[in-house]
C-alpha cells in the first residue's frame, strides 16, 4: 500500500465518520447552492463545475486505497461534486436512503430510554419520509393519538462542519475570502442550529401558538418523547403540492391555498424582525380541510432589525420612494457606494431596481395572477442575470429572509395561484409606519 | 412467570457487574446476596465464585442478546445488515448498561484471555447462522463466505466493544456510524455478489483489527 495513504487510526476515523453520512453534504450543498449561486444559470453552473471538479478530485484522491473504495462504495463522492449536487439536489430530499430499522431503535433507545413497543401503541418501523438531516416515522401514542417521529441521523453535526469546510473550496473560487467567511458562518449556525431539535421543538411550540388555526395547521409538539435528536409531535394528514396538483385542483382550491401563502409570509412581518425561512414544497402540506399545514420548524432567522426594517423598506422604496433606492440597497450591502468601480455600482443597481420591480408587481394590482403568462419566465431571466455580476452580493442575512419570500413565489407560481394581495400590503404599510423611515 | 435458571443467572450477574463497578471492594458475597435477594447460598449454587459471575456477564453475551432480539416483532422481516446491526446495537446496550464494570475489567476478561473468547465465538455463531439461513443470499455468493470471514466478524466484535470504550462522540456516534456502514456494506457484497467488494471487505475489517 502506498505510503500517502493516510493511515493514521484519527485520520481514518475521520473518513469513515466522513462517509457514515451522506446526507449531510447534499443538505450543505443544497444551502450552499443558494449562498454561493442563488440563482440557476445554467452557464454559471457549468463553468463552477468544470472550474471546481478538478479542484475536488485532488482533494479526495488523497484518500487512495480502501477508504476511497468505500467511499466510492458508499457513493459520498455523487453527493459532493458539485455537478451531481446541483442536479441531484431537486429530487435528493425524497430519496436519501433510509436509515435501517436496527439503527431507528437504537436511536430511540438511547434517547428515549426505550423499545418502541413500550414507548407507543404503534410504531411503524419504516420511515414515511425523509427528512434532510433524519426521517419520519409514523406512530400513534398510547392515548390514541397520530404522530410524527423526526429522528435525527447519528453524527449529523461533524458531517455538516467537515462537508462545510469541502464546500469552502469551492466558494473561495468566485468568491473573496472575507464574503466567504460571512456567508459560511451564517449558514454554519443555522445547519448546526437545525441539528437541535429540542430549539426546533421550541421553535415549533412559538408559532403552533400563534398560527395553528383556521387558515393554518402546525404539529403540536410532545414534549415527554422529545430530545435533541428525536422530535415528536402530532401527525398533520395532509398532501404535497405535487400530489395535490396531480388531483386537478380547480382555480378556486389552488387560489385558496395560495392565500395562505401569501398570508402566512405577512402574518409574519410584525414578529421580532423573525420569520419562517424554510419556504419549500416539502415543507407543506395541503390539508383535505382546506387548511395550510406548516412542519419542520428547524430553521428560522431572526435578523439584526437594521436589516429587517431595510428589507421591507424595500416595498415602500419599489412602491412610493424610487429616490432612496440606492440609500436602501447600499444599508443593504447591495452596492457599495464607496467602492472603486462606480461604474459596476451603478449597473447593479438598476438591476436591482428592475428586478424589484418586477418583484413586487404582484402587490400593484388588487388580484395578482402568479400563474400570469410570463411571470416565472421573467422571474427566471433576472435571476440569470443576476449572474453577470462576479461576486454574490448583499448582507449575509438576505439568504435565509429572501428564501421565504422566494419561496413563497415560486410555490405560488408553480400553484397558478391568484392571490388578493391587499392585506398583505396593508401589514406592510402598517409596519413601516410603524418602524419610521430611517436606513 | 418464574424466572428460569438462566434468567436467575443473569440477574446475579448483573449485580454483580453492579457492585464490582461502584467499587471492586465492596463486591462482597453478603452485599451481592443483599443486592440481588437471593440467599448465599443460592448464590454459590448459581455462580461456584464470584469471578465466575463476573465473567459469565461477558461469555454468556451472545444467549443474552440472542434472546433479546427474539422480542423484537418485525426482527423476522429484518435484512442481512439490519439482524448484524442489532446485535451489536444490544451488545452495546448491555454493556452500557454496566458502564463502569465494563470500563474497569474488559480488557482483562475479554480482550487479554488466552485463545477466543466465548463472546466472540458465540457472536461468529450468530453471524455465521444468520447468513446461513437468508434466503436474500444467492448461493452462487456462499463460497465468498468460507467459515473464516465469521470467525473475523466474531474477533472484530471483540475489537469494536473497545472502539467503542473509547468513542467520545456525541451518542456514540462514530460506532454506530461504523456499525452502520460495514453491514451495510457486507449486505451489499452478499446480497449481490460483487466478489471484489467482499474481498475489499476483508481487508478492511483486517485494518479494523490492526488498529
Ligand atoms: N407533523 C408532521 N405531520 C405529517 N408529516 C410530517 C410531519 N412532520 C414531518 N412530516 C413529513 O416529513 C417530511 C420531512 O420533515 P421535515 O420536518 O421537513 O424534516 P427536515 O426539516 O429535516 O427536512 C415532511 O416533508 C413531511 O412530509
Amino acid at each position: 500500500m502506498s505510503d500517502d495513504l493516510p493511515s493514521s487510526k484519527l485520520q481514518r476515523g475521520g473518513i469513515i465518520a466522513k462517509t457514515g453520512i451522506r446526507v449531510g453534504a447534499r443538505y450543505a450543498a443544497h444551502h450552499l447552492k443558494q449562498v454561493i449561486t442563488g440563482r440557476e444559470d445554467a452557464e454559471a453552473k457549468s463553468r463552477l463545475h468544470r472550474d471546481n471538479a478538478t479542484q475536488v478530485f485532488k482533494e479526495f484522491s488523497r484518500l487512495r486505497g480502501t477508504a476511497l473504495k468505500l467511499a466510492q462504495t458508499l457513493s459520498l463522492d455523487n453527493a459532493i461534486l458539485p455537478e451531481e449536487v446541483v442536479d441531484v439536489m431537486a429530487q435528493a430530499q425524497y430519496q436519501v436512503p433510509p436509515l435501517n430499522r436496527s439503527l431507528v431503535r437504537r436511536i430511540l433507545k438511547q434517547e428515549l430510554g426505550a423499545e418502541p413497543e413500550q414507548l407507543f401503541a404503534r410504531f411503524e418501523p419504516d420511515a414515511k419520509a425523509a427528512a434532510s438531516i433524519g426521517q419520519v416515522h409514523r406512530a400513534t401514542l398510547k392515548d390514541g393519538t397520530e404522530v410524527a417521529v423526526k429522528i435525527q441521523y447519528p453524527h449529523v453535526r461533524d458531517t455538516i462542519e467537515s462537508d462545510l469546510g469541502i464546500a469552502r473550496l469551492f466558494a473561495e473560487r468566485f468568491m473573496s475570502k472575507a464574503k466567504a467567511d460571512n456567508y459560511f458562518e451564517e449558514v454554519r449556525e443555522k445547519l448546526l442550529e437545525e441539528t437541535d431539535y429540542l430549539n426546533e421543538g421550541r421553535q415549533l411550540d412559538a408559532y403552533h401558538a400563534r398560527f395553528n388555526g383556521d387558515k393554518y395547521a402546525t404539529p403540536k409538539r410532545i414534549p415527554e418523547l422529545s430530545t435533541g435528536k428525536v422530535l415528536t409531535m402530532t401527525y398533520l394528514d395532509g398532501v404535497h403540492m405535487d400530489a395535490f396538483l396531480k388531483r386537478n385542483p380547480s382555480q378556486e382550491e389552488k387560489d385558496r391555498y395560495g392565500q395562505h401563502f401569501w398570508d402566512f409570509f405577512h402574518d409574519q412581518i410584525d414578529h421580532d424582525h423573525t420569520v419562517y425561512a424554510d419556504a419549500h414544497p416539502g415543507n407543506f402540506l395541503f390539508l383535505p380541510d382546506g387548511r395550510l399545514g406548516i412542519v419542520d420548524f428547524g430553521c428560522i432567522k431572526k435578523s439584526p432589525p437594521d436589516f429587517f426594517n431595510n428589507y421591507i423598506r424595500l416595498f415602500d422604496v419599489h412602491m412610493d420612494n424610487p429616490e432612496r433606492l440606492k440609500e436602501i440597497y447600499s444599508a443593504l450591502e447591495m452596492v457599495d457606494p464607496t467602492g472603486e468601480d462606480q461604474q459596476t455600482e451603478a449597473e447593479f443597481l438598476a438591476f436591482c431596481a428592475a428586478f424589484g420591480d418586477l418583484f413586487l408587481s404582484p402587490y400593484r394590482t388588487e388580484i395578482f395572477d402568479f400563474g400570469r403568462e410570463g411571470f416565472d419566465r421573467d422571474v427566471a431571466k433576472y435571476a440569470r442575470e443576476a449572474t453577470r455580476f462576479t461576486e454574490p452580493r448583499g448582507s449575509r442575512h438576505f439568504i435565509y429572509v429572501t428564501r421565504l419570500h422566494v419561496g413563497m413565489y415560486r410555490i405560488l407560481m408553480k400553484l397558478g395561484a391568484r392571490v388578493a394581495t391587499g392585506g398583505g400590503k396593508d401589514l406592510l404599510r402598517d409596519y413601516l409606519e410603524k418602524t419610521g423611515d430611517a436606513a | 412467570m418464574e424466572p428460569d435458571l438462566f434468567e436467575r443467572r443473569e440477574r446475579a450477574a448483573e449485580q454483580a457487574a453492579s457492585l464490582y463497578g461502584l467499587d471492586p471492594q465492596t463486591f462482597t458475597w453478603a452485599a451481592w446476596a443483599d443486592a440481588t435477594g437471593e440467599a448465599e447460598a443460592d448464590l454459590k449454587l448459581l455462580f461456584s465464585t464470584k469471578t465466575a459471575a463476573l465473567r459469565w456477564f461477558y461469555t454468556a453475551l451472545p444467549e443474552r442478546i440472542g434472546r433479546r432480539l427474539e422480542l423484537i416483532p418485525e426482527f423476522g422481516t429484518f435484512t442481512l445488515a439490519e439482524r448484524y446491526a442489532q446485535y451489536v446495537y444490544t451488545a452495546l446496550d448491555l454493556l452500557d448498561s454496566q458502564r463502569e464494570f465494563v470500563e474497569k475489567t474488559y480488557r482483562r476478561y475479554v480482550i487479554e484471555t488466552s485463545g477466543t473468547h466465548a463472546f466472540a465465538s458465540g457472536s461468529a455463531a450468530f453471524f455465521r447462522k444468520t447468513a446461513g439461513s437468508d434466503t436474500r443470499i444467492p448461493d452462487i455468493n456462499r463460497p465468498f463466505m468460507p467459515d473464516f470471514v465469521f470467525d473475523l466478524m466474531g474477533h472484530a466484535m471483540l475489537r469494536l466493544v473497545a472502539f467503542w470504550l473509547e468513542d467520545e462522540s456525541d451518542g456514540s456516534g462514530q460506532t454506530l456510524a461504523w456499525v452502520d456502514k460495514t453491514t451495510a456494506l457486507f449486505q451489499e457484497a452478499a446480497y449481490s455478489g460483487v466478489a471484489d467488494r467482499a474481498v475489499d471487505l476483508l481487508k478492511f475489517i483486517y485494518q479494523f483489527l490492526r488498529r
